[in-house]
């Protein structure tokens, strides 16, 4: 019965569409001498997609602005948690950072938990920015609360690895430098503190 | 390629080499450094940055400036964190003549700064505050709060700072300054004979000193022939010792040669160590080589003449 309501509902939308388009097929239409203003066909820009294809950075933090800044290191802390708790390869912490030693270090130890075959099992955190970022130019500095824990690393077998784990939330004061980079319309990470 | 050797032997100067092994990271919390920053950090009170990376450092901020300043090369900053330094680490900033500019990563931490005039007598009254809010935990004005952020690797103009003459920078000195030229002697006097080995030394001074002043430091540079390098002037080229030779019969460099005239000269390359100030002694992180003047002697065959010993 179900099936058949919604057939009946898709046939008349159908029905109802094709009258408009007829209607607008009859009626005389003047010739326009204009050519369409450039606002007639604005729309906004679509941005090329950067960073995993399943976890994209967000439209929001391809802005060069205050907010923009910290929606970037809010989503490159994401970034961190997503690539561990999917395996992931973790090159996309490098490729979002330029002369970012710590962005390497921790690319670094994520490879070395993939070529261990390490897994997590958890990986909490909170973020929260103390404001918005300060701007400079095209540098943006970022200062932020993030506490981590608890971060559960396991070995192939399953037992937890303690080295690679933190067992209880630890608040670390932050901060992240950006520099904005406009091939690819988005910050990147030039420097990242963290504790 | 001898001048990256070079280049490599300066700044392993700079390092602290007390680790060997990347530290690893939970999450984003990364291990502490296990080195020391050793001499390749400089502190600043302001830090002008430009394009690129670039930047002046001085001990002269504005008020109430937010931040303070430490300049790491960063050979000493990857090994901090890796537990060595790489190539790229490796890179020289073009300098004016009276200027030092070094290859530096700008580390910044936040200063206590007065919080706000909440009742606008004119003086603070709102405890400390940072430049971002973050939390100065009641510290006085002017203390250093949070961690030090690292910054964009740059060459950064350091001669407000004037620190002590850098290996690199006493190495730039020693290429200037001048050092002996010496002379080739060789046996026999003269012409020389062929069948018989001319015998090659010097007996020029081997070491000297150097008094210089760079930028306000005494630097003593005692510098020393480490090898000398013999052109023989005909086709087998040269002979490579590391002594100076000796005269006949305490010999130790000779050459057989075929009927000719020749010229040889010696090329000496010479090393060095240096003190500031009355400090340590450290090598001169590179070398230097000087031409001796030519000297031609011909070589003769002997003929063999038989004479009556009694006439």
């Amino acid at each position: 019965m179900r099936d058949l309501r919604g057939g009946l509902v898709r046939t008349s939308l159908a029905l109802a569409v094709g009258a408009l388009a007829l209607t607008g097929c009859s009626e005389k239409q003047e010739a326009s001498t204009t050519l369409p203003t450039p606002s007639a066909t604005e729309t906004t820009p679509e941005l090329p997609p950067l960073g995993p294809a399943d976890f994209p950075v967000p439209q929001e933090a391809r802005a060069e602005t205050p907010d923009g800044a910290v929606e970037f290191v809010r989503y490159y802390v994401a970034l961190t948690k997503h690539l561990a708790l999917n395996s992931a390869d973790p090159t996309p912490l490098v490729d979002l950072s330029q002369d970012c030693r710590t962005c390497i270090r921790i690319a670094q130890s994520f490879e070395a938990d993939l070529a261990a075959q390490y897994s997590y099992r958890d990986y909490e955190y909170e973020f929260d920015e103390y404001g918005p970022a300060l701007i400079n130019g095209d540098t943006a500095e970022v200062g932020f609360a993030y506490v981590q824990g608890p971060i559960t690393a396991v070995d192939p077998a399953g037992q937890v690895v303690p080295d690679r784990s933190a067992a209880t939330p630890q608040e670390l004061r932050s901060g992240a430098t950006l520099l904005w980079k406009d091939d690819v319309q988005s910050w990147v990470m030039t420097g990242l503190t963290v504790g | 390629m001898r001048r990256l050797a070079i280049t490599l032997c300066v700044l392993a100067a700079w390092i602290v080499v007390n680790a060997s092994v990347a530290q690893a990271c939970v999450g984003l919390d990364c291990d502490d450094p296990v080195v020391t920053t050793g001499q390749g950090a400089l502190t600043a009170a302001y830090l002008e940055q430009g394009p690129g990376g670039s930047g002046v450092a001085s001990n002269s901020p504005p008020p109430n400036h937010p931040y303070t300043y430490r300049l790491s090369h960063p050979c000493v900053v990857d090994d901090r964190e890796n537990g060595g330094c790489r190539a790229s680490d490796f890179r020289e900033c073009p300098a004016p003549p009276d200027r030092v500019v070094e290859d530096l990563v700008p580390e910044q931490r936040r200063l206590a700064l007065p919080g706000p005039d909440v009742d606008g007598d004119g003086n603070p009254d709102g405890g400390t505050v940072t430049t971002d809010g973050f939390p100065t935990d009641g510290a006085p004005v002017g203390t250093p709060v949070g961690p030090w952020i690292v910054g964009a690797r740059g060459c950064i103009d350091i001669t407000a700072l004037n620190p002590p003459p850098s290996p690199a920078e006493v190495f730039r000195y020693f290429q200037t300054l001048p050092l002996p030229e010496l002379v080739t002697q060789h046996q026999p006097p003269g012409d020389g004979l062929t069948g018989l080995p001319v015998i090659f030394y010097t007996d020029s001074p081997t070491t000297q000193t150097f008094t210089v002043d760079i930028r306000g430091f005494q630097v003593v540079i005692q510098a020393t022939a480490e090898q000398f390098t013999w052109h023989t002037g005909d086709p087998t080229g040269q002979i490579v010792t590391t002594d100076p030779g000796q005269p006949y019969p305490d010999q130790t460099i000779e050459h057989d040669y075929r009927t000719g005239t020749y010229t040889a000269h010696l090329t000496v390359t010479w090393g060095a160590t240096f003190t500031v100030n009355g400090s340590t002694a450290a090598d001169v992180p590179g070398t230097t080589t000087t031409d001796g003047p030519p000297v031609t002697f011909d070589v003769r065959q002997a003929r063999t003449v038989l004479t009556n010993p009694y006439d």
